[in-house]
């Protein structure tokens, strides 16, 4: 039995690359569209406004803000994930869309689509790819007034296994 | 005898729990773990813009005129941006009419058209086109109609009071309250071959569009 313990040793160590061999995927993403929420006209800023873009639907603002036209939901592309490993989406950070004044955007309840936004909706990638769909609302400060300008910001999306 | 193979028994078992023990420390935490894969940064944006209004206060006249031996030669009459006529004849003559004596004063005049919310010191940019969105040009004139079997005027070469052109055309900049006012300019033509221009109205259309 003496002789099996190297053996046994040996069998140990060459597990263990087979263990590391996760890291062959390199878990790229690209981002291949923005958030855009297109060109709107602010008619009515006395209370919040808002303007939704569902994960891969089309834009509604509510009654202060006139679409002129419309938006775009964000599309990120996922390659060289690991197909046999269930992944989630969140998003870790967000700023706010910053213009040239002082007025400032907020955006929040990001939606995806696919769904994966939580654990229990974790998906396998197929092949390793996926395209998710990003969608969010974006708010306006009440009484702010703002500039006809562009107003961009950005967000942090993580995918979790 | 025995007490040997006690120790290889033992000697097995402390091997094959060795061997476990480092199974288990390379290939549990991948079959249970849950974590972080990756973050990408995203970008997001929106375009705040407003909804420009335009008025026509005053169309483009040309005001009071008579028209003399037309025929094959196309005379015109200028009325600039800043409210002056004037003529250019070549055998068919254009005769100024008006309500003095030593100035041109009458109904003539530039159009007049007021733009609101264009927003604080915006350039707006501004063309002239027909109802199909087509620019009016020498080959696509305004064409100004008048009493049933009377010859028609081509206007064109359409002119405003810009502030300014860029690589995105002329421009006029609104004041600090998002308003403007574009005055506009055109030259009226005779059009050849037309034997007769009855007394009367003579009317016609543009778009004015407006880019900012």
């Amino acid at each position: 039995m003496k002789k099996l313990l190297p053996a046994l040793f040996c069998l140990a160590l060459l597990a263990l690359p087979a263990a590391r061999s996760f890291a062959a995927y390199t878990n790229d993403g690209v981002e291949e569209e923005p958030l855009y929420f297109g060109q709107v006209v602010i008619t009515n800023n006395t209370s919040a406004q808002s303007c939704t873009i569902p994960a891969g639907g089309t834009m509604t603002c509510t009654s202060g803000i006139t679409i002129l036209h419309t938006g775009q939901y964000g599309v990120f592309g996922l390659s060289n994930y690991d197909p046999t490993v269930a992944i989630w989406a969140s998003i870790a950070s967000t700023t706010s869309l910053t213009g040239p004044d002082t007025s400032t955007f907020t955006i929040g309840s990001f939606t995806f689509a696919p769904d994966i936004s939580t654990i229990a909706n974790a998906q396998t990638p197929p092949g390793g790819t996926l395209t998710l769909y990003i969608g969010a609302t974006l708010t306006t400060t009440a009484g702010e007034t703002y500039s006809l300008a562009p107003y961009r910001g950005t967000y942090v999306l993580q995918i979790n296994y | 005898m025995n007490k040997p193979r006690r120790n290889a028994r033992s000697s097995f078992f402390y091997a094959a729990q060795a061997f476990l023990s480092l199974a288990a420390t390379v290939f549990l935490p991948s079959a249970a773990q849950a974590g972080i894969d990756a973050t990408y940064t995203g970008h997001d944006y929106v375009s705040v813009t407003s909804a420009v209004s335009v008025t026509e206060l005053q169309a483009v006249r040309f005001g009071n005129f008579a028209v003399g031996s037309p025929g094959t030669s196309v005379s015109s009459l200028t009325m600039t941006d800043t409210g002056t006529r004037s003529v250019s004849n070549t055998g068919t003559t254009i005769s100024l009419l008006n309500g003095g004596s030593g100035s041109d004063v009458g109904s003539q005049g530039p159009g007049i058209y007021e733009v609101t919310g264009a927003g604080a010191t915006a350039n707006v940019y501004v063309s002239f086109t027909d109802h199909t969105g087509a620019a009016i040009s020498s080959s696509n004139p305004v064409v100004l109609t008048g009493p049933p079997g009377s010859g028609t005027f081509n206007v064109y070469g359409m002119n405003f009071n810009q502030s300014g052109t860029d690589a995105n055309g002329a421009y006029i900049v609104t004041d600090s309250s998002g308003t403007a006012y574009i005055e506009v300019g055109a030259t009226l033509y005779t059009v050849s071959g037309v034997s007769t221009y009855a007394p009367g109205t003579y009317r016609g259309t543009f778009d004015l569009v407006l880019s900012y």
